[in-house]
C-alpha cells in the first residue's frame, strides 16, 4: 500500500453542512461510514455567510438574538436527529466571506484526511462548492448526492493507467476489502478512425484490446494489485471519456466511484476541463470519491 | 399607454428566393459595376488601385500592425480569463460536429490553398531579398525568412478569423441573431444594426468575400494548370484555365447544394487527409530527422523573435519591403475575415470559448509552422547547399514550386498528382463554403432553398473567370487588400463589442447564480431566526410576568 494513501489509518473527517435537506443525507452517510472505516474523529463544519450575516443583522438590531448561536443549536439539533455512528465528533461554525476557504482551513488546521461535502442537483454546472474545494482542498474529498445508497459493495475505479489512478484504484481495494465488495477497474479507449478511416474498426477493437490487456497486467505486477480484479474496456466511438464513465457507472449500479484528482496529464487541467472535473459535473446519482496526492 | 414598435422582417421572399433585398440587390449591383469597371478601364484601375495600396501601407500599415498584435492579446485573455468556460450555444449546447471534423474544417476553409501555394515560394523569396539581414550569413538569412513565412502565415492570421468567427458564433448562438457580420456590432450600434449601417456592413462583407475567393480561385487556377502541364503535358493557357474555372465551379456547385453536412464536410475531410498523407510521405521520404529537427528549432527562433518581429514596422529603415509583403498579408487575411469567421463560427456551436481559441488560433497556427518546415525548411536547406532549382521556379512562377520540389522525391509523379488533388480539393471547399457563407449573409441567416446556394457558387466561378479573362486580377486584388484597412478598424470595434456582450452575460449571470444562493441560504437562517424568535415569545408567556419583584422591592425600601 502506498503510504501517501491514508484511507488505511484512523481518519479526521470533515463535513460540509450547509442548513439544506442535503445535511440529513450527509449525516445518515456518514454515520454509515463508521461501520466501515476506523474514524478517529469527526468535525461537522459550516460556514455562515459574512455577507449574509451583515444583511441579516439590520433585521434583528436591538434583539438580543445570536446567529451563531441559533445557528448552532440548530445544527446541533440536527446532527443528534441524523448522525448515530459511534466515532466522537465535534462541531465548527465559522463566519468567513468564501465556504471553500474556510472549509480548507479547517481541513489543515485538524489534520483531515476526507472533506465529505453535499452535491446538490440545483448547482449543476454552475461550477458550485465541489469543483472549488477539489482544486483547493489537499484532502480527499467524498461527493454525496442527494438518494446515495448506503452501501459500498461494487466500486467503480476509472483508470487511465496513470501513477495518480493507479492511486485511487488502490482507495477503491481497500474500501472493497473492508466491505467484501468488488472492484471494477474501467478504461476508456477511442480508436482515431477519422485520419484512418480505412482501418477495420472490428479488427482494431481487437488489437486494443489485446494491448491493453497487456498493459493492465504489467500495472497488475508493478504495483502488486490483486489478480482477481475485474479489468473492463470500453471504445468511447463518438462519445466523450465522461459520457462514457457514467453511462458504465449507471449500467452497472455501482456504490461508488474513484477517481484520482489529476489524470495521465497533470498539464491538460490547465488548458481543458480535465475528466475528473467534468465527471463532478455530470454526476448526480452516486457518490464520488476524488483522491488527492499529497 | 405603451407605444408598440415593431420591426419590419428582413427577410423576404423575392423571385422565389429568401433574401434580405436590400443587401441581395446592392451586392449584385455593385459587383456587376466592379467587374465591369475593371474590365472597361483595367489600365486606370491598375495605375489607381496601385496608388491607393502604397497609399495605404505607407500610412496605414501601422494600424494594421497595431491591430494583430491587439488580436492575439484578446484571443488569449478571451481563452484562459474568465470567459474561456462560456459554451457557444449556451451551456447544454452539444457540437454539431466531432473535433476532428471540425478542425479539418475550419482549417481547410481557412489556410486554404495558402499553404500549399506559399510554403515553398514565401521562404524562398523572402532569401532572396532578405529585409533586414542583407549581406549577412545565408543561415541567418534563412532562418530569418522562414521566420517571415511564420509570422505571415502563422498565429497573427488565425487571431483574425478568430476574432471574427468568435464574435459572430457568441451573437449568433448564444444572443439568437442571425448569421450575419452586422449582428458582431449589436452592443455598439444597438438596433442601428439592422438600419442602413448593418445592411452597410453586410453587402461589404459579400463583396469582400466574392473578390477575395476569385482572386484565390483564380491564382489556384494557375496552379492547378501548371500541375496539369508538369504531369500529364496539357498546355499552359488562358482556355484550360476557364476550363478548370468551369469544373471547379460545377463541383462547387454541387458540394454547396448538397449542404455543410455532407459535401463540404466530405472535401474539407479529404483535404485534411490528403494534406497528412502527402505530409508523411515528405517526411518519409525527404529528410525526416532534418524536419522534425528544424521543426522544434523554428518554434524556438519564431517564439524568440515573435515580439520583435510582429512589432517591426520598418520605421528606421527606408525600404519597401514590408509594405509589399507583411502588409499585403494583414490585409489579405482581414479581407478573407469576414468569409472564414462567418464559416467557422456556423460550425462552432457547442464548443467553450477555450476549446474555440485553442483550436482557432493555436492548433492551426503549430501545424501551418510544421508543414511550413517540412517543405520551406527542406528547401532551405538545399538552397544553402548549392542547389538552385527551386530559386528558378520561383522567380519563374511560384505556382510550379511544389512540383519542382518534388521531382527530388522518389515516386514523384505520385506525390504531385496527390499535390494537384489537394489544390484542386482546397479551392473547391472554399469556392462552396464560400457561397454557403455569402448565402447566409445576403439573406440575413434565413434558412434558404438549398438552389440558393448555386446561385452564388455559379457568380464566384463567373466573377473569376471573366476577371482571368478579361484581367484585373491584380487590380481586383489590390482592391481587397485596400479594403482591409477600414475592415482592421471594424475588428477593433469588434472586440469591443463582444467584450461588452460577454460582459454583460457574465455579470447577469454571476448575479443571479450568486442572487438564488445566497437568498435560499439567507432564507434558511431567516427562518431559524424567526423560530429562535417564536420560542421566546411563548417562554414569555408560560414565565408571569416579573412584575411581583418590583412591588416586593417597593415594599423593602419603605
Amino acid at each position: 500500500m502506498n503510504k501517501n494513501n491514508t484511507l488505511d489509518k484512523n481518519l479526521n473527517i470533515l463535513v460540509a453542512l450547509d442548513l439544506t435537506e442535503m445535511d440529513a443525507v450527509l449525516l445518515r452517510y456518514v454515520s454509515f461510514l463508521n461501520s466501515i472505516f476506523s474514524i478517529q474523529h469527526i468535525y461537522f463544519a459550516h460556514n455562515i455567510k459574512q455577507s449574509v450575516l451583515n444583511k441579516l443583522y439590520e433585521d434583528i438590531i436591538g434583539e438580543d438574538i445570536h446567529i451563531d448561536l441559533i445557528v448552532e443549536e440548530e445544527l446541533k439539533r440536527s446532527i443528534a436527529q441524523h448522525y448515530d455512528g459511534s466515532a466522537s465528533h465535534s462541531l465548527i461554525v465559522t463566519s468567513e466571506q468564501h465556504t471553500e476557504s474556510a472549509l480548507t482551513d479547517i481541513a489543515k488546521d485538524h489534520d483531515i484526511d476526507v472533506v465529505v461535502a453535499g452535491d446538490k442537483t440545483e448547482l449543476k454546472g454552475t461550477g458550485g462548492l465541489p469543483q472549488k474545494l477539489v482544486r483547493m482542498l489537499n484532502t480527499h474529498l467524498l461527493l454525496v448526492p442527494e438518494g446515495s445508497r448506503l452501501a459500498l459493495h461494487k466500486i467503480l475505479a476509472p483508470t487511465d493507467f496513470s501513477s495518480n489512478s493507479i492511486q485511487a484504484m488502490q482507495a477503491a481495494l481497500l474500501i472493497s476489502g473492508q466491505t467484501k465488495g468488488v472492484v471494477d477497474a474501467l478504461h476508456v479507449y477511442g480508436i482515431p478512425s477519422f485520419y484512418f478511416p480505412y482501418i477495420d474498426r472490428e479488427k482494431a477493437q481487437e488489437q486494443a484490446k489485446k494491448h491493453l490487456h497487456i498493459r493492465f497486467s504489467e500495472l497488475q505486477k508493478k504495483h502488486a494489485l490483486p489478480v482477481d480484479i475485474r479489468f473492463n474496456y470500453v471504445d468511447k466511438k463518438e462519445y466523450s471519456v465522461v459520457e462514457v464513465i457514467q453511462r458504465e457507472a449507471d449500467k452497472g449500479a455501482f456504490d461508488l466511484i474513484v477517481i484520482s484528482a489529476r489524470g495521465a496529464n497533470n498539464l491538460t487541467r490547465l488548458f481543458i476541463g480535465s475528466t475528473t472535473n467534468d465527471l463532478i459535473l455530470s454526476n448526480q446519482t452516486m457518490p464520488i470519491l476524488v483522491i488527492k496526492k499529497r | 399607454m405603451s407605444i408598440k414598435a415593431s420591426r419590419k422582417d428582413p427577410v423576404t421572399n423575392f423571385l422565389g428566393l429568401v433574401v434580405n433585398k436590400t443587401v441581395f440587390l446592392a451586392s449584385i449591383a455593385v459587383i456587376i459595376v466592379a467587374i465591369g469597371g475593371t474590365l472597361v478601364f483595367q489600365e486606370q484601375a491598375d495605375y489607381y488601385f496601385g496608388i491607393a495600396q502604397s497609399y495605404v501601407s505607407a500610412h496605414g500599415g501601422w494600424v494594421y500592425t497595431l491591430g494583430v498584435n491587439i488580436f492575439i492579446i484578446f484571443c488569449l485573455y478571451m481563452a484562459f480569463g474568465k470567459y474561456g468556460s462560456i459554451r457557444l450555444g449556451g451551456k447544454d449546447a452539444k457540437p454539431e460536429f466531432n473535433l476532428t471534423a471540425w478542425f479539418a474544417m475550419l482549417f481547410s476553409t481557412g489556410i486554404g490553398n495558402g499553404l500549399v501555394l506559399f510554403s515553398i515560394a514565401d521562404p524562398v523569396r523572402d532569401f532572396l531579398n532578405p529585409p533586414r539581414l542583407a549581406g549577412e550569413n545565408p543561415t541567418l538569412i534563412a532562418q530569418e525568412a522562414l521566420n517571415f513565412s511564420f509570422l505571415h502565415h502563422g498565429i497573427h492570421g488565425w487571431a483574425i478569423y478568430s476574432v471574427v468567427g468568435l464574435s459572430l458564433a457568441y451573437f449568433t448562438f448564444n444572443r439568437k441573431m442571425p448569421l450575419t457580420l452586422r449582428s458582431a456590432f449589436y452592443p455598439i450600434l444597438g438596433n442601428r444594426i439592422y438600419g442602413w449601417m448593418g445592411d452597410m456592413i453586410d453587402v461589404m462583407a459579400v463583396l469582400t468575400t466574392l473578390f477575395g475567393l476569385a482572386t484565390t480561385i483564380g491564382f489556384g487556377v494557375g496552379q492547378i494548370n501548371s500541375g496539369l502541364t508538369n504531369v500529364f503535358g496539357v498546355p499552359t493557357s488562358l482556355f484550360y484555365q476557364v476550363l478548370i474555372i468551369v469544373g471547379i465551379t460545377l463541383i462547387a456547385t454541387l458540394s454547396a447544394f448538397s449542404g455543410l453536412n455532407k459535401g463540404i464536410k466530405f472535401l474539407s475531410v479529404l483535404n485534411v487527409r490528403v494534406a497528412l498523407i502527402i505530409f508523411i510521405l515528405v517526411l518519409i521520404l525527404g529528410p525526416t530527422t532534418f524536419i522534425l529537427k528544424a521543426y522544434i528549432q523554428n518554434i524556438g527562433s519564431y517564439l524568440t523573435n515573435f515580439v520583435q518581429m510582429s512589432t517591426w514596422t520598418e520605421s528606421l529603415q527606408d525600404t519597401d519591403w514590408q509594405k509589399i509583403r507583411t502588409i499585403m498579408y494583414w490585409g489579405w487575411w482581414i479581407s478573407w475575415s469576414p468569409f472564414v469567421g462567418t464559416f467557422i463560427a456556423r460550425i462552432s456551436r457547442g464548443r467553450t470559448i477555450k476549446e474555440f481559441i485553442l483550436c482557432v488560433l493555436i492548433l492551426p497556427s503549430l501545424v501551418t509552422i510544421l508543414w511550413f518546415t517540412a517543405f520551406g525548411g527542406t528547401t532551405m536547406k538545399d538552397i544553402l547547399a548549392g542547389d538552385t532549382a527551386l530559386i528558378d521556379a520561383v522567380n519563374a512562377d511560384i505556382s510550379t514550386a511544389l512540383y519542382v520540389f518534388f521531382e527530388k522525391f522518389p515516386f514523384a509523379i505520385l506525390l504531385k498528382i496527390l499535390g494537384l488533388i489537394l489544390i484542386i480539393s482546397f479551392i473547391i471547399t472554399s469556392a462552396d463554403s464560400g457561397a454557403l457563407v455569402v448565402d447566409s449573409i445576403t439573406s440575413s441567416g434565413a434558412k434558404t432553398p438549398a438552389f440558393q446556394r448555386i446561385i452564388w457558387a455559379v457568380a464566384t466561378g463567373v466573377v473569376a473567370a471573366v476577371l482571368m479573362y478579361g484581367g484585373g486580377l491584380n487590380a481586383l486584388q489590390t482592391a481587397v487588400t485596400i479594403s482591409g484597412l477600414p475592415f482592421a478598424i471594424l475588428l477593433v470595434m469588434m472586440c469591443f463589442s463582444l467584450l461588452s456582450g460577454l460582459q454583460e452575460d457574465y455579470q447577469k449571470d454571476e448575479r443571479k447564480k450568486l442572487l438564488t444562493e445566497k437568498e435560499s441560504y439567507q432564507k434558511n437562517l431567516l427562518d431559524l431566526v424567526n423560530k429562535e424568535r417564536e420560542e421566546r415569545q411563548q417562554k414569555k408567556k408560560a414565565t408571569p410576568p416579573p412584575a411581583d419583584d418590583n412591588t416586593l422591592k417597593k415594599d423593602e425600601q419603605e
